[in-house]
């Protein structure tokens, strides 16, 4: 009768651990030693993310890399500046009053990208397929296309609120997608930013570890900006259990209209229609 | 007079050091942030709503009339995460109210703090974890 001793038991649990370990690695990004963190998936940046710090992703004075607080500014062109000036933002450096903002968004507009990710950036769902990668946002109950299928950006896009985005494997841990196609009339961010058409924008995920993916965007839009300028980097973005009930967070033109009347008539908010 | 002080300080240190990011939707050109007032109200009505939920009162002045006021704290979801809730007040109640008033001297303001029934309740400026979503409803576990 054969019998197992207790070396061979672990020679062989030894062994069985090895060979586990090598297999993870083969497909998993090695956690740094010590850091307590279990390494991220290849390809993978799907789940249910939420900024690290939980208010991080409001953006309430514009671009996070870039806020309206007077010691940072975009670098305009002239014609950007004066896009810039028509934009009357209730926050930021050039905020007024509630009678004379003409913020879109605060007449229920949709924010467009990349507001969508400058300004209530929340729990956010990714979900993947070889095809496509489909970004769902807590504001607005958005959701956004990323094809994958290795089609290119369009040449000459009829505009729309969310544009039109491609995406692409630069490495294991690092999604990077590019939008064109954005609709003008909509701003980049809280502080009231223009672009026009010519707007490119480029989102790099990197999933650092299975528990962390950091977000960068940068803008580029030579009609307005006279170089490239990042609105946010590696915004930290923790993974979340996937039973996360994400809450619901609408603009309601009703419910608009029913805040500012009540509080309009008394010189609080703008009452809800075009300016 | 100590606490009246103690509170105010600690306010004021809240207020200093508290994320602006709950003063999202609306910037607050509108509001004298510089000041705060604290005020004994009857509720009239609470909307519950986006952008801002609204809280109706009325107060009495220094001559004894009654002023109709209404003030804004953040959105559904932010203010649910700081433990206030669709169902929390119903006209009558009874409240000791903090608020950053309007620089125009309009009856509104934003809610710093509001106390209801002996609790005391955060408004705008404070940073707390969403508690709603975190746990799913019994029967939508997986």
């Amino acid at each position: 009768m054969f019998h197992l001793t207790n070396p061979v038991l672990a020679a062989i649990a030894g062994c069985t651990l090895l060979f586990v370990a090598n297999a993870q690695t083969a497909d998993r990004k090695t956690a740094e030693p010590g850091s307590g963190r279990a390494p991220a998936p290849v390809h993978d940046i799907s789940g249910i993310w939420q900024p690290e710090n939980w208010l991080a992703g409001i953006g309430p004075n514009g671009a996070f890399n870039m806020p309206g607080d007077g010691k940072h500014e975009p670098p305009y062109t002239a014609y950007g500046l004066e896009l810039f000036k028509r934009n009357k933002p209730s926050n930021g450096t050039t905020e007024v009053g509630p009678a004379d903002e003409n913020d879109p968004s605060h007449q229920c507009d949709p924010q467009g990208f990349p507001r969508e990710n400058l300004f209530e950036l929340r729990a956010t769902q990714i979900i993947q397929n070889p095809l496509e990668t489909v970004i769902l946002y807590t504001y607005g109950r958005i959701f956004r296309i990323v094809w994958t299928d290795g089609r290119e950006l369009p040449k000459d896009p009829d505009p729309r609120w969310f544009g039109y985005s491609v995406g692409k494997w630069k490495d294991d841990y690092t999604f990077v997608v590019e939008t064109n196609g954005t609709d003008e009339r909509t701003w980049l961010d809280n502080a009231g930013r223009p672009h026009s058409d010519e707007l490119r924008v480029e989102e790099v995920f990197h999933r650092a570890d299975r528990d962390r993916l950091e977000i960068t965007l940068t803008i580029d839009d030579p009609k307005v900006y006279s170089k490239p300028w990042m609105a946010m980097n590696k915004l930290p973005m923790k993974l979340m259990p996937a039973t996360f009930d994400i809450p619901e967070m609408m603009c309601s033109p009703t419910e608009l209209a029913e805040c500012n009347r009540r509080h309009a008539a008394k010189g609080g908010h703008a009452p809800a229609r075009p300016k | 007079m100590k606490l009246r002080l103690r509170t105010t300080c600690a306010l004021a240190f809240s207020l200093a050091f508290a994320p602006a990011v709950l003063l999202a939707h609306h910037g607050s050109a509108l509001y004298d942030t510089s000041k705060r007032i604290t005020v004994q109200a009857v509720v009239t009505d609470w909307l519950w709503a986006n952008p801002h939920c609204l809280l109706e009162f009325d107060v009495k002045d220094d001559k004894g009339n009654s002023v109709h006021w209404n003030a804004e704290v953040s959105n559904p979801q932010d203010m649910t995460a700081q433990g206030w809730s669709r169902k929390m007040f119903k006209p009558g109640d009874q409240v000791t109210l903090t608020l950053i008033p309007a620089k125009n001297g309009e009856p509104i303001g934003r809610i710093v703090e509001v106390v209801l029934n002996g609790k005391t309740y955060a408004g705008f400026g404070s940073a707390r974890p969403p508690a709603s979503g975190s746990t799913p409803p019994e029967n939508s576990k997986q």
